[in-house]
C-alpha cells in the first residue's frame, strides 16, 4: 500500500506542506518558462521583455484565487471533482474537458521542448523518441507512486535547478551590459502586452494546480499562499533571466533559441570555467524530470476521474505512449513549434488556464454542490488503490 | 523470492540499462577522437566561396614544445596541425578538411577567428552564421582581421607561446587591445548604426634584441615569428569599409569607454616619461540640446602612475610638475580621441555607438531621428571632457 | 513492429500482476487507452493524415494572432 493511501486511510493529517506546494508550482511552471520565454518576451518587446514577464503575472494569480475559492467550499476535491459535484456526471465531463485538453495539449509541448534542448546541446544524432522515452522513465515512475512522491523528488530538484542557474550567472557577470536595458517604457503598451500575452498563458497553467492542491495539508491558506509565492517567484526567474539575456545579447537575445543556453556559451570565470553547458543540462534535467511526473501525474489523474476510474494508475503506460507519440509527430520542426507557441499558445492557454477554473467556480457559485449530486468517487480513488509487485 | 527483493532486482537492472546509454549512444565521442580547433581562419576563394585554415592542438606534443607542424625541425614534434579546405560555402569548406582529418572537428576550444581583407569586405555574416548557429562553439571566441589572406598567420609560430593561437588570445584577454567578440559584432549588425571594429593583427618580426628562436620549428631569418595589433577594421552592416590606425583604434577605446590600461609616452622640456594608466572612469552621456536636437558629452578620468623615465631629469617630486604631465596626458587622451571621432565621421560610420547611446538616453529624440541617423551622425555635437591624475611616481623619485 | 512488440511485451509483463487487481472499468480504460496509442502510433507510421494540434488549433487562432500579435520592428537598439 502507497504511504500516502495509509496515512489518509489511517486519518494522519497527511498532506503537502505549503514548502512543498510552492516548490511543486515553481516547477509546474517555472522549468519550461525561464528556458522559453525570454526569447519570446524580448521578441515581441524588446529591451522591455523583462516587464512584459512581470505584466502579465496577475493572469497566473486569477486561477489560484478562483481554485482559492473553490477549495474553500469544498475542500479537497479535484477540478474534475468540483465539475461533477455541481453539474452532475453528464454536466462535470463536459466542464471537465477544459483542464483536460490544457494537460492532453500542453503535456507533449512540455516534452517537445525539453527534447528540443537536449536534441540541440548535446543528443543530437539521438532519435527524438529515444531521448523522450528515456526521460519518460523516471516522471512515469514517480507519478505512479503518487502526489507525496512527487512533492519530494521536486524539492530536491528545484534547488539543483536553481543553484546551476545561479552558478551561471555569476560566470557570466563580465560579460553583462546594462546599457543593453534602456531604453525602458520607449515601446508603449502595445509590445509590452504583446510580450505579456505568452507569458500570461505560461503563468495560466496554474490551473492545473487544481490537481494537486487537494493534496495539501491541513493550512489552506498558507498552501494557497504557497503556490501563489511561487508563481511570483517563477515570474521574477523569467524576468531576472530575460533581463540577464537582454543585457548579454542586446538586440541578439530575440533571434537566438532558448536564450539562457546561449548565455552558457559566453560563461567565463577566470578562464577556468567555461564550458557551463553541461550544468544548465544537469538543471534542466533535474527540473524537467520533476515538471513532467507533476504534469503526468495530474493528466493521468485528471482522466481516469472524468472515465469515473477507482485508480489512475492503469493509464499511465498508456498515456505515457501517448503523449511520447504526441511529442514526436506534432511538430514538424523547430520553427512551426516556435510559431505556434508565440502565436497561437497565448490564445490557447490562456482560454484553457483561465476558462478552465472559471467555469467550474462559476457553476460551483451558481447550482452549489447539492447532495443528490454528489460525485461518487472515493478517497482512495485519488491516492490510488493499492499496486501490487 | 520476496516482493521487496525482487522490487530491488528490478531497480538494480533498471540502473544497469540505464548506465548503458549514459554515455550517450549515437552522439558517443571519445576524447583521443576529438580534433580541437584552436584557431580558424576565414579567407575569400577564388570563385566566391570561403578558404577556411583551421589549427588543430596536438596535445601530445604539446608539454615538449615545438612549433606548427611542418615548420622546422628538431626533437620536438609540432604542437599544431594547420589544415586548410575551400568550398562555394562555409559549410563545404570545412566538410572538405574533415575529410582530411581522422578525427571529430571540435569547436569547442576555438580561441582566435581570423578573417582575411576580402572575405570581411565581402561580408562577414556567414563567419557569424556559423558560429551563432553552431551548438558547439563559443560565443565569446575573439575575431580578428588581416589585412590579405589570414591563413598563413596560423603557421606563424612565436617562440614563447604554443600553440601560436594562445599568443593572440592572451594579449587579447590581457585587454591590451579592442576585444570583439562574436556575440557582440553580430549585436552590432542588428542596430541601426550597424557598425563595429575589430582588431586587426599582422605578421611582423620581434623587437630588435628580442629572442625569434627557442622551441622546436621557428627557423632562422626567413620565417616571421611575432604577431602584432596595428589597428582595427571598421566594419559596416558586417562589410568591411575601412581602417583605423593605432592612435585611431586607442582613441575609439576611449570614446566607447572600453579603453582600460596602457602606457602612454609623454614629452616635456625637462625629459621624456611613460605613464602607465591604471584606473579609467568613462562616463558616455547623450543629452537634448535648447533645439531639441541630441549631442553626446564624454567624460574620460583616468588614473596613472609614473611607469618610466625614458630620457632627461624630470623633477618627479615637484607636485607642479606632475600636474604638467596630468595635462600632458589628458591632452594626449583628448588627441588620439578626437582622431577616432574625425575618423568616424570622414567614413560616416557610426562604430562609436552614438546612435544606441541617443536611443537609450533620450528615446523621444531618437523616435525623430532614427530614420536620419546617417545623415545626422556625421553633424553630431560631441563635448569630450578628459581629465588625468598622474597620481603616483613609482618606487623611485629621482634617479640623478 | 518489433520496438512495439517489445514494448507491448514488457508492458504485459509490469502490469498483468497489478491487472489481476483492478476492476473491470480500470482493465477496460487500460487497453483501450493502449489501443488508442497503438492505433495512433501505426497511423503516424504509415503517413496516414493524423490531425495535429497546431493543425487544429491553427485554423481557430489564425486570425486573432495576426490581428494582435503581429510585431512591430523596434528601432531602439
Amino acid at each position: 500500500m502507497s504511504r500516502a493511501a495509509s496515512h489518509r486511510g489511517a486519518g494522519e493529517a497527511w498532506g503537502l506542506t505549503p514548502f512543498q506546494i510552492g516548490v511543486c508550482t515553481m516547477a509546474m511552471i517555472g522549468v519550461t518558462a525561464v528556458a522559453g520565454l525570454p526569447t519570446i518576451l524580448t521578441a515581441y518587446a524588446g529591451q522591455e521583455g523583462w516587464i512584459a514577464a512581470l505584466v502579465a503575472l496577475p493572469a497566473g494569480l486569477l486561477p489560484l484565487v478562483l481554485l482559492h475559492d473553490l477549495d474553500r467550499r469544498q475542500p479537497g476535491l479535484t477540478l474534475v471533482e468540483q465539475a461533477r459535484q455541481a453539474l452532475g456526471p453528464i454536466g462535470g465531463l463536459v466542464l471537465s474537458l477544459l483542464p483536460l485538453a490544457l494537460l492532453l495539449s500542453a503535456t507533449p509541448l512540455g516534452a517537445h521542448q525539453q527534447a528540443d534542448i537536449v536534441g540541440l546541446e548535446g543528443l543530437r544524432h539521438t532519435p527524438t523518441v529515444v531521448i523522450v522515452a528515456l526521460f519518460f522513465l523516471v516522471p512515469l515512475y514517480a507519478a505512479r507512486q503518487g502526489p507525496e512522491v512527487l512533492a519530494r523528488l521536486t524539492t530536491l530538484s528545484v534547488p539543483v535547478a536553481i543553484g546551476a542557474l545561479l552558478l551561471i550567472a555569476s560566470t557570466s557577470l563580465r560579460s553583462v551590459r546594462a546599457e543593453n536595458l534602456q531604453p525602458i517604457f520607449a515601446l508603449g503598451w502595445g509590445p509590452l502586452l504583446q510580450g505579456a500575452a505568452p507569458a500570461a498563458a505560461w503563468y495560466a497553467e496554474s490551473a492545473l494546480l487544481g490537481f494537486l492542491l487537494p493534496f495539501r495539508g491541513r493550512d489552506r491558506r498558507a498552501s494557497w499562499a504557497a503556490a501563489g509565492a511561487g508563481l511570483t517567484i517563477v515570474s521574477l526567474q523569467v524576468a531576472l533571466v530575460t533581463a540577464w539575456d537582454l543585457s548579454i545579447f542586446g538586440p541578439l537575445a530575440g533571434r537566438v533559441t532558448f536564450a539562457i543556453f546561449q548565455v552558457t556559451r559566453v560563461t567565463n570565470l577566470a578562464e577556468f570555467l567555461t564550458h557551463m553547458d553541461s550544468v544548465l543540462v544537469i538543471a534542466w534535467v533535474a527540473g524537467e524530470i520533476a515538471r513532467m511526473g507533476l504534469w503526468f501525474y495530474c493528466l493521468c489523474l485528471a482522466l481516469s476521474q472524468c472515465l469515473g476510474l477507482r485508480d489512475y494508475r492503469p493509464l499511465t503506460l498508456p498515456m505515457a505512449a501517448a503523449v511520447i507519440i504526441a511529442t514526436c509527430t506534432w511538430f514538424e520542426n523547430s520553427s512551426q513549434f516556435n510559431a505556434w507557441v508565440m502565436h497561437v499558445w497565448p490564445f490557447w492557454g490562456l482560454a484553457l488556464g483561465i476558462g478552465s477554473p472559471l467555469l467550474v467556480w462559476l457553476a460551483v457559485v451558481l447550482r452549489g454542490p447539492g447532495p443528490g449530486r454528489r460525485a461518487a468517487i472515493p478517497a482512495a480513488a485519488r491516492l490510488g488503490a493499492p499496486e501490487r509487485g | 523470492m520476496s516482493a521487496r527483493i525482487r522490487r530491488r532486482a528490478a531497480a538494480l537492472l533498471a540502473l544497469v540499462c540505464l548506465t548503458l546509454v549514459l554515455s550517450g549512444c549515437w552522439d558517443r565521442i571519445e576524447l583521443a577522437d576529438l580534433d580541437m580547433v584552436s584557431g580558424v581562419a576565414f579567407d575569400a576563394a577564388p570563385n566566391g566561396g570561403f578558404r577556411v585554415t583551421v589549427s588543430i592542438v596536438l596535445p601530445q606534443n604539446l608539454a615538449t614544445g615545438g612549433g606548427v607542424g611542418g615548420a622546422g625541425g628538431g626533437s620536438a614534434g609540432p604542437s599544431e596541425a594547420v589544415v586548410s579546405g575551400t568550398g562555394a560555402t562555409i559549410g563545404e569548406a570545412i566538410t572538405a578538411i574533415g575529410r582530411g582529418l581522422p578525427g571529430h572537428i571540435f569547436w569547442g576550444h576555438t580561441r582566435v577567428v581570423l578573417i582575411g581583407e576580402a572575405a570581411a569586405r565581402r561580408g562577414i555574416q556567414p563567419v557569424l552564421d556559423f558560429f551563432l548557429r553552431s551548438p558547439a562553439t563559443r560565443l565569446a571566441t575573439d575575431l580578428l582581421v588581416v589585412r590579405g589572406e589570414a591563413g598563413p598567420l596560423l603557421q606563424v609560430s612565436p617562440p614563447y607561446r604554443v600553440p601560436g593561437t594562445d599568443v593572440l588570445y592572451e594579449h587579447l584577454r590581457r585587454q591590451r587591445e579592442p576585444r570583439a567578440l562574436v556575440y557582440e559584432v553580430a549585436q552590432s549588425l542588428l542596430t541601426t548604426s550597424g557598425a563595429s571594429l575589430i582588431p586587426e593583427v599582422q605578421v611582423g618580426r620581434p623587437a630588435p634584441g628580442g629572442s625569434a628562436g627557442g622551441g622546436g620549428g621557428s627557423g632562422g631569418a626567413t620565417s616571421p615569428t611575432a604577431l602584432l595589433f596595428t589597428g582595427a577594421g571598421v566594419l559596416q552592416r558586417g562589410r568591411l569599409v575601412g581602417w583605423l590606425n593605432e592612435d585611431q583604434m586607442r582613441g575609439a577605446m576611449w570614446l566607447l569607454g572600453t579603453a582600460r590600461q596602457g602606457t602612454v609616452a609623454l614629452r616635456s622640456p625637462q625629459g621624456s616619461v611613460s605613464v602607465h594608466i591604471n584606473r579609467v572612469r568613462i562616463h558616455r552621456q547623450a543629452v537634448r540640446l535648447a533645439d531639441g536636437s541630441p549631442a553626446v558629452r564624454i567624460r574620460i578620468d583616468a588614473e596613472d602612475v609614473v611607469s618610466q623615465v625614458d630620457a632627461g631629469n624630470p623633477p618627479l617630486g615637484d607636485p607642479r610638475y606632475l600636474l604638467q604631465l596630468s595635462n600632458a596626458l589628458a591632452a594626449s587622451i583628448r588627441g588620439s580621441a578626437d582622431l577616432a571621432l574625425a575618423a568616424a565621421r570622414a567614413e560616416d560610420v557610426d562604430f562609436l555607438e552614438f546612435g544606441r547611446l541617443v536611443a537609450a538616453d533620450q528615446p523621444g529624440i531618437w523616435g525623430r531621428v532614427h530614420g536620419d541617423w546617417p545623415g545626422i551622425f556625421p553633424r553630431l555635437p560631441v563635448v569630450i571632457a578628459v581629465r588625468a591624475h598622474v597620481r603616483q611616481v613609482g618606487n623611485l623619485v629621482r634617479l640623478q | 513492429m518489433f520496438g512495439l512488440a517489445a514494448v507491448f511485451t514488457l508492458l504485459w509483463v509490469w502490469e498483468r500482476r497489478n491487472l489481476a487487481g483492478w476492476g473491470g472499468g480500470e482493465r477496460a480504460a487500460f487497453w483501450t487507452t493502449w489501443g488508442v496509442a497503438l492505433a495512433w502510433s501505426v497511423a503516424v507510421q504509415a503517413h496516414l493524415h493524423v490531425p495535429t494540434l497546431p493543425g487544429m488549433t491553427g485554423r481557430l487562432f489564425r486570425p486573432l494572432w495576426g490581428a494582435l500579435l503581429r510585431q512591430r520592428p523596434d528601432i531602439y537598439w
